[in-house]
């Protein structure tokens, strides 16, 4: 083991009081007594509710009424717009909470008044603080019907806007599960355990010291100011087959949908956790294979182990889809490819030639239609600089290479280029939907 | 001074397809398609015209095929307009009635509407239509028709489809070149809702969507009136567009995949594994396509089609007035179409065929053809009117929709 890489990850990890996990709704403090149960260790957990008599249910012993003035602690009957009514008016308990926090992590389920209408005020707040902030929403079962979706809908739309990173869970992805008719219990349980585990998974991945380290600011990097969509699972085999087990536990993992969020995913963060009896070939092939799955997407590994998961090999994934990193142009140089160069210059080339005529300024177009270009870790300054130049020729033209981030707004227009534009709200629609929407093409 | 029976034409110069219509009026106004005429169109995009001289020929083949198989010489048309171009607006005409305690007549009735059909007409735009919707009587609102009230005030309510006059000198010229008289130019969503429609439905509150290959037009009708109607000028070339610029291949070849009869836009669980071959030749080798990949292409861009057309058909009420959604034009063939439009538009779905006339069955069962055949049913009643007309009401502007269809 290498010490100084340990020490430094240690130094990097928030202590105690800076993972703030904020249950706001019943679907929040729902998820929250779960975390609680399985032993939430380091973390400081808050539950927020506008509904007096639930928030006595709670068990969570650090819990606050908001919105008393205007619901009278009855809660919000489902209307988002009174969520947000009665976070704004307690808009100092919230501040209070998540000032010196370094990471906040919001639960709620959207489709609730509560959790939808407060979650993004306290995600604003979380923000402005300083923290990042991570918002672990679910969306509701189908059963709920259209109000209660489009209400989630809109809900997260503004929890987006607010928030570093949004974890989406699908509550309808959970009763796909059972293969037999499962209990309405059995189902709500096993859809916050998931829930929480994603949660306390992602945080382990964070507070353990690795081999290859995964930081506080590794997910930082990834997050900060994203405005991203992104998917979470955690799985936990043993055995003989455990890597195995793993991977098709993942690919068959409700939050991502059957595989199909890592399909689109920009960025895939790795955290796989072992005993001392994590075996090398068994990490190599668990990264392989969860960069075969998104193969466009830029892999962060990690690798920890820690002697009481001996036995057992948990393997946590964050998927991160769409936004674009608002970190300063200079770390984050979009004409860099971000691993494996050889092939990333292959692609630039081809690229590069399909577009020649659409873009004048003979630009790089690093990674295909994948929005998110961040900085590869491995490289230094000079380094990149000449890597840059060689993919553009002269090292002059650098500054324009930095527009490529924006090549969607070139898109063929193919059958339409002659035409008049169709413009609505702001956008060419005879631009084809999956460019504009950034579904990768990979 | 008429005969009988009437010969009615009507022609639809699409995106892609020129489609003619030929139908004979009865003495009561009853229509029987006698025969329909269609040819590939090439001179058109987005609904307008781009290249005239192509557009000539694929007209004259297809009124050539429609007058053969009707058996019928057609020297004029009612002719189907569309595009981008178009604009519709509710449009209010007051109408002080000078003397008070008279009771309101046609007249006045003509005055009123053509007031309002003359409000915001932009500067190179013009009417092409002006649809009553309902008149209000100084505080006594939703008459459908006033005749006899007595008041000092009337308002009309009318629904004024405007398009630029430009567009419609081209395609009026074209067609003069060609002997061929335009009756009138109508808007292609109003034809294909005339189409499909029953009184029953347009009563009880019903939205049409003519999925084009260039357009996707329009209506809400709501009590027998048309509340309200537009034109967006996105179709099925730009679902075929998506697929070409995703695989990087030919139109053509795109529009064949679109065709594919294993692609559906709604499935169940779409089977990741799921693939299409895609034939190879000696120029490009083949490939296999994921399903569940071009699923994912078409849906997108038919979801945000629908979603614009929600959005624009929400502040019109269409969503509280609404029983139910017909889909026409060949876009209503796509599979799995219904279902996204139920999803969007939280709305029942059935897929439009002519209603009400007689004919061939595969002409009036195929949505495709509602436009070209509802341009006759336009006509029918527009001729109807005019023979009325000549009777000495100025019946020109009259009511001719909901009520009289």
């Amino acid at each position: 083991m290498n010490p100084s890489i340990e020490s430094a990850s240690l130094e990097s990890a928030p202590t105690t009081a800076e993972l703030l996990v904020l249950g706001i709704g019943d679907a929040g403090c729902a998820v929250l007594e779960r975390l609680q149960a399985s032993g939430a260790e380091s973390m400081r957990l808050v539950a927020l509710n506008t509904d007096t008599v639930a928030l006595k249910r709670c068990s969570i012993p650090d819990k606050h009424l908001i919105g008393k003035a205007l619901t009278r602690g009855l809660g919000c009957g489902g209307d988002s717009s009174q969520g947000s009514a009665a976070a704004e008016c307690d808009l100092e308990v919230i501040r209070t909470l998540v000032t010196d926090a370094k990471m906040v992590c919001i639960l709620a389920g959207l489709a609730g008044g509560t959790g939808g209408g407060a979650s993004p005020v306290a995600a604003r707040l979380a923000r402005q603080a300083g923290a990042l902030v991570l918002a672990f929403a679910v969306l509701p079962f189908d059963f709920e019907g259209f109000r209660r979706r489009s209400q989630a809908d809109e809900a997260l739309q503004s929890l987006r806007r607010e928030a570093d990173a949004v974890v989406c869970i699908p509550n309808q992805g959970i009763a796909g599960l059972f293969a037999e008719k499962p209990l309405f219990t059995e189902v709500y349980a096993t859809a916050n355990s998931l829930f929480a585990d994603g949660v306390s998974g992602i945080w382990k991945a964070i507070r353990r010291p690795g081999m290859v380290p995964l930081g506080f600011a590794d997910i930082e990097r990834l997050l900060r100011g994203r405005n991203a969509e992104s998917t979470l699972a955690t799985v936990e085999t043993r055995g003989e087959n455990r890597t195995r087990d793993a991977i098709e536990r993942l690919k068959a993992h409700p939050f991502l949908q059957a595989g199909l969020a890592l399909d689109d995913a920009d960025a895939l963060l790795v955290s796989i956790a072992g005993g001392t009896d994590l075996r090398f070939d068994e990490v190599e092939w668990l990264h392989s294979q969860c960069q075969r799955l998104c193969e466009s997407a830029q892999l962060v590994p990690g690798t920890a182990v820690d002697d009481s998961l001996t036995g057992r090999i948990q393997v946590t994934v964050v998927a991160v889809r769409g936004g674009a990193p608002s970190g300063n142009d200079a770390h984050s140089d979009p004409s860099l490819p971000q691993n494996g160069s050889k092939e990333g210059a292959g692609h630039t080339r081809e690229s590069g030639l399909h577009f020649e005529t659409m873009l004048p300024e003979g630009s790089v177009k690093t990674r295909g239609d994948s929005g998110f270009l961040a900085e590869p870790p491995a490289l230094s300054d000079d380094q990149k600089r000449r890597l840059a130049e060689r993919q553009l020729g002269t090292g002059s033209k650098r500054k324009k290479a930095v527009q490529t981030l924006f090549n969607f707004d070139v898109v063929a227009l193919g059958r339409f280029a002659q035409t008049e534009a169709t413009l609505r709200n702001g956008e060419n629609l005879d631009e084809p939907t999956w460019a504009r929407r950034r579904m990768s093409m990979n | 001074m008429f005969d009988a029976t009437q010969i009615i034409v009507g022609l639809e110069i699409g995106t892609s397809k020129i489609c003619a219509a030929v139908a004979e009026a009865g003495a009561q106004g009853e229509l029987t398609i006698l025969g329909l005429g269609q040819c590939k169109s090439r001179g058109v995009r987005k609904g307008e015209l781009i290249d005239v001289t192509k557009a000539a020929e694929d007209i004259r083949t297809a009124l050539v095929a429609a007058e053969e198989m009707a058996n019928v010489e057609i020297n004029s048309v009612f002719l189907g307009v569309s595009g981008n171009h178009i604009r519709s607006v509710n449009s209010r005409g007051i109408l002080p009635i000078a003397t008070a305690h008279r009771p309101i007549t046609a007249l006045d009735i003509e005055d009123a509407v053509a007031r309002a059909r003359q409000l915001n007409c932009p500067a190179g735009y013009e009417v092409i239509d002006s649809i009553r919707q309902d008149f209000r009587v100084d505080d006594q609102p939703g008459i459908p028709n006033p005749v006899g009230f007595v008041g000092g005030l009337l308002e009309a309510s009318v629904h004024v489809i405007q398009a630029k006059t430009s567009r419609i000198e081209t395609a009026k010229t074209l067609l003069a070149d060609m002997q061929l008289t335009v009756v009138k130019p109508v808007f292609t969503g109003l034809a294909s809702a005339l189409a499909v429609l029953t009184p029953e439905q347009k009563e009880e509150g019903v939205i049409v969507i003519d999925l084009g290959a260039g357009v996707t037009n329009y209506a809400y009708f709501q009590g027998s009136v048309l509340r309200h109607s537009g034109v967006l000028a996105v179709g099925g070339d730009h679902v075929t567009n998506d697929l070409a610029c995703a695989l990087k291949i030919p139109l053509e070849e795109a529009e064949t995949i679109k065709l594919h009869p294993e692609l559906s836009l709604e499935s169940g669980a779409p089977a990741k594994t799921q693939t299409i071959e895609l034939p190879g030749d000696q120029l490009r080798s083949g490939r296999t396509l994921s399903v569940e990949k071009l699923q994912r292409i078409l849906s997108l861009r038919v979801e945000e089609l629908l979603e614009i057309v929600a959005q624009d058909l929400a502040p019109s009420g269409a969503f509280g007035g609404a029983r139910e959604v017909v889909l026409c034009g060949g876009g209503a063939r796509a599979k799995g179409i219904e279902k996204t439009v139920q999803r969007i538009l939280q709305l029942p779905v059935t897929i439009g065929c002519s209603q009400l006339f007689s004919g061939p069955a595969d002409v009036l069962g195929n949505p495709e053809f509602a436009c070209a055949i509802g341009l006759t049913r336009y006509g029918s009643m527009k001729l109807k009117r005019r023979q009325r007309g000549s009777g000495g009401l100025r019946a020109t502007f009259a009511n001719f929709f909901g009520r009289s269809a």
